[in-house]
């Protein structure tokens, strides 16, 4: 099962920055994920976010519950720029992640 | 009661004026302390923190700070920052405060998190309120996608959601979990400059990356200098308690680049250490007279920011590392 998730819808804002509303945004998208196969989670009408920003969201949900959360997601409506930091993030996270758990 | 001059000029060009005539001024635990302002003739956003802060400093140890003889040249500038609101001082001239939305953000005292976006909005707004092609009503670029003003208001959304961010998350560690950041930004249209000031009174770079491997020798300077360098963090072990944030260290980073793209000049206070980043190959340092937290000034041209790409920004700091199964529609 899938089900949407609009940055956008939740956050009422075009540009997000901050670690604290991303942490609020995370723990919504949390409790989706423990419903679903699949959230879509959709940035269209977004201007931009910050790295901080993806990192709060998704990098910690990378930290939190292992790389493979990411399966599990679909971005939609991304501007190349915040492809760019979903990537970095993601990689990094992942990275960041393996490491950890070697040890 | 003591009496202190104001420097003339309390301004980034000349921190350490700024910052001699700080530490003289909160060191007194009188109960009143006069700040001459005759001379005073010219103050830039960090100018107004400084300010701000020092009376903040002074009302903790109950003394209240009092600025006399502020010259008309310079009073109206000074109401208009909010600087005597700031300091809980009285001003009563006929000040008419005219609408400057477009062009500068007031003083403010940043102490939620929640407070961050708003706030990094409202200064992005500000500074590029009344570009010729700002219209409220237009059609995004079929090609990007972006409204016109975008190419200018992302940039500076994104530098001031990473500096203020940083001000109040990370310096709020090793016990400095009331620190504040004081925040003032000013564009400057016969220059077409920016300058905006960040200042906290957190626990500042040295103490937040102490236990970094890679940290050498410990001073205020090599953490500025790794402060600055991309997957630099405050929690390399990846941990994250309850109730805080990760940090992947790449946010000043980022903000120096774009900074760098549009031909500006970042000045970094931490401790005893004053670092200036330009488009000049070598970096400036210095010791300076010591600040609790961080001190961040910034200015740049406005016009350059169009073409700042924070894409390929990020792609430089990332490598060559791709992640997989990443499902873009």
């Amino acid at each position: 099962m899938q089900t949407a998730f609009s940055i956008i819808g939740h956050a009422k804002a075009n540009f997000l920055g901050s670690r604290f509303r991303a942490a609020e945004l995370r723990e919504n998208l949390e409790r989706l994920l423990s419903g679903v196969d699949e959230v879509v989670l959709d940035f269209t009408g977004m201007a931009s976010v910050t790295q901080s920003f993806v990192d709060e969201l998704l990098g910690v949900l990378i930290l939190k519950h292992g790389a493979g959360i990411v399966q599990r997601l679909v971005f939609k409506g991304c501007s190349e720029d915040i492809k760019e930091i979903i990537s970095f993030v993601v990689s990094a996270r992942t990275e960041d992640y393996q490491k950890k758990n070697r040890h | 009661m003591s009496q202190f001059a104001l420097p003339s000029y309390v301004h980034a060009g000349d921190l350490h004026g700024a910052l001699l005539f700080y530490s003289r001024v909160i060191a007194n635990s009188d109960e009143e302390i006069i700040c001459d302002a005759t001379g005073l003739k010219f103050v830039d956003p960090i100018g107004l923190c400084l300010l701000a802060a020092a009376s903040h400093k002074l009302a903790q140890g109950n003394t209240r700070l009092k600025l006399l003889n502020v010259q008309d040249g310079i009073s109206g500038y000074l109401a208009r920052m909010d600087l005597f609101k700031a300091c809980g001082l009285e001003y009563d001239n006929n000040f008419k405060r005219h609408d400057q939305t477009h062009n500068l953000v007031e003083i403010c005292v940043l102490d939620k998190r929640a407070d961050v976006d708003p706030l990094a909005k409202r200064i992005s707004d500000a500074l590029v309120g009344r570009m010729p092609e700002y219209d409220p009503e237009a059609e995004p670029d079929e090609m990007t996608g972006r409204l016109p003003h975008e190419s200018i208001s992302s940039p500076l959304a994104y530098i001031f959601n990473e500096l203020l961010e940083n001000a109040l998350t990370h310096g709020r560690r090793a016990g400095y979990r009331n620190a504040q950041a004081w925040v003032a930004a000013q564009y400057y249209p016969s220059k077409d400059l920016i300058r905006l000031a960040v200042l906290d009174n957190g626990c500042g770079f040295l103490e937040s990356l102490r236990k970094h491997p890679d940290m050498g020798e410990e001073s205020h300077l090599a953490a500025t200098r790794l402060a600055l360098l991309p997957r630099v963090t405050c929690n390399p072990d990846l941990e994250i308690a309850p109730h805080q944030t990760a940090n992947q260290g790449i946010g000043l980073t980022v903000v120096r680049d774009i900074v760098s793209h549009s031909r500006g000049v970042m000045r970094l206070v931490s401790g005893d250490c004053l670092l200036k980043l330009s488009s000049a190959p070598r970096q400036y340092e210095s010791r300076i007279t010591p600040w609790q937290g961080v001190i961040l000034s910034i200015e740049f041209k406005r016009d350059p920011l169009r073409g700042t790409n924070i894409r390929h920004i990020i792609q430089a700091i990332r490598g060559k590392s791709s992640p997989r199964g990443l499902r873009f529609e």
